[in-house]
């Protein structure tokens, strides 16, 4: 009895192997590899211009020959992401409210400012930095400056800082 | 029995095999980019196949804008997954698209080509 059950065993056992590797080997087959490709563009956008504004800074300490004091920045970022500013250099004559005479001997002048750190938010406006010891006054100034507001022209260098 | 089970396996790649080595496509763009910014860019994958198609992997080259402004300003991160994808129809990924803070002056308004490469399976 138990003899006659042998053989059939063995031969559903290789049956079943086979059908498994049949399956596996199906599978395989079945789930090919396909390639594909294309093409795009990645876009830059353009900076707008860090403004001053009023397209220049002003001394905010009492200046007297031989003295110097700090310079107000107020500055605009008009881009959609935040900016650093890492320098400010002087860009034209010094003025004053005073007049020709002042402004013809002010005696005052501006030390470029580089590795600064100051931050503008995305779209940030008016803005104030004061510039510490950015201006200085000498013994060339003019009478007519005692009292004066000076107009100092700079240029701002900025840099994206997201 | 065996014998039928065999052929029933071979019967889709017989199937495909008729219609040659077709390419899924693949395209995609972003815009607004500037130093430092990260955007994710909308990559659409058709399934030009008669089989639903289970995506594995999409990468992208990013190449050179202009003289001064090289591909590796934009880094892609790829895509690595199992996306199903129906018969005949398109699904989007999306990969973060970042721009280096270093980037050029150069690269305003700078326009990379990008040429995407992507794996899948048929199933």
């Amino acid at each position: 009895m138990w003899r006659s059950h042998r053989l059939p065993k063995k031969l559903l056992i290789i049956g079943a192997v086979l059908v498994i590797g049949t399956a596996i080997a199906g599978i395989a087959i079945g789930a090919w590899s396909v390639s594909g490709s294309g093409t795009g563009y990645a876009k830059a956008s353009t900076a707008s211009a860090v403004t001053l504004s009023d397209a220049s800074a002003s001394t905010t300490a009492d200046l007297y020959p031989g003295a110097s004091g700090a310079v107000k920045l107020k500055v605009s970022n008009p881009n959609p992401f935040p900016v650093r500013i890492t320098a400010v250099s002087g860009n034209g004559a010094i003025t004053s409210d005073k007049g020709a005479s002042c402004d013809a001997s002010t005696g005052v002048s501006f030390a470029n400012q580089s590795s600064l750190t100051l931050d503008l938010l995305a779209n940030e406006t008016n803005k104030v930095f004061t510039l510490a010891g950015a201006v200085s006054m000498s013994n060339a100034s003019d009478n007519a400056c005692q009292g004066a507001v000076f107009s100092v022209p700079v240029s701002v260098t900025a840099i994206s800082n997201a | 029995m065996l014998v039928v089970l065999a052929m029933l396996a071979a019967l889709p790649a017989s199937v495909d095999a008729r219609r040659g080595p077709v390419k899924f496509r693949l395209s995609g763009s972003v815009e607004g980019l500037y130093p430092g910014a990260r955007r994710t860019m909308r990559v659409t994958v058709r399934n030009p196949f008669a089989r639903p198609m289970r995506l594995l992997s999409v990468q992208a080259a990013v190449g050179r804008a202009g003289r001064s402004c090289s591909g590796s300003n934009i880094a892609v991160r790829p895509f690595r997954g199992r996306l199903r994808i129906p018969a005949r129809r398109r699904r989007v990924v999306r990969l973060l698209v970042a721009m280096a803070p270093t980037a050029a002056e150069e690269c305003k308004r700078a326009r990379f080509p990008v040429r995407f490469r992507g794996r899948a399976v048929l199933r």
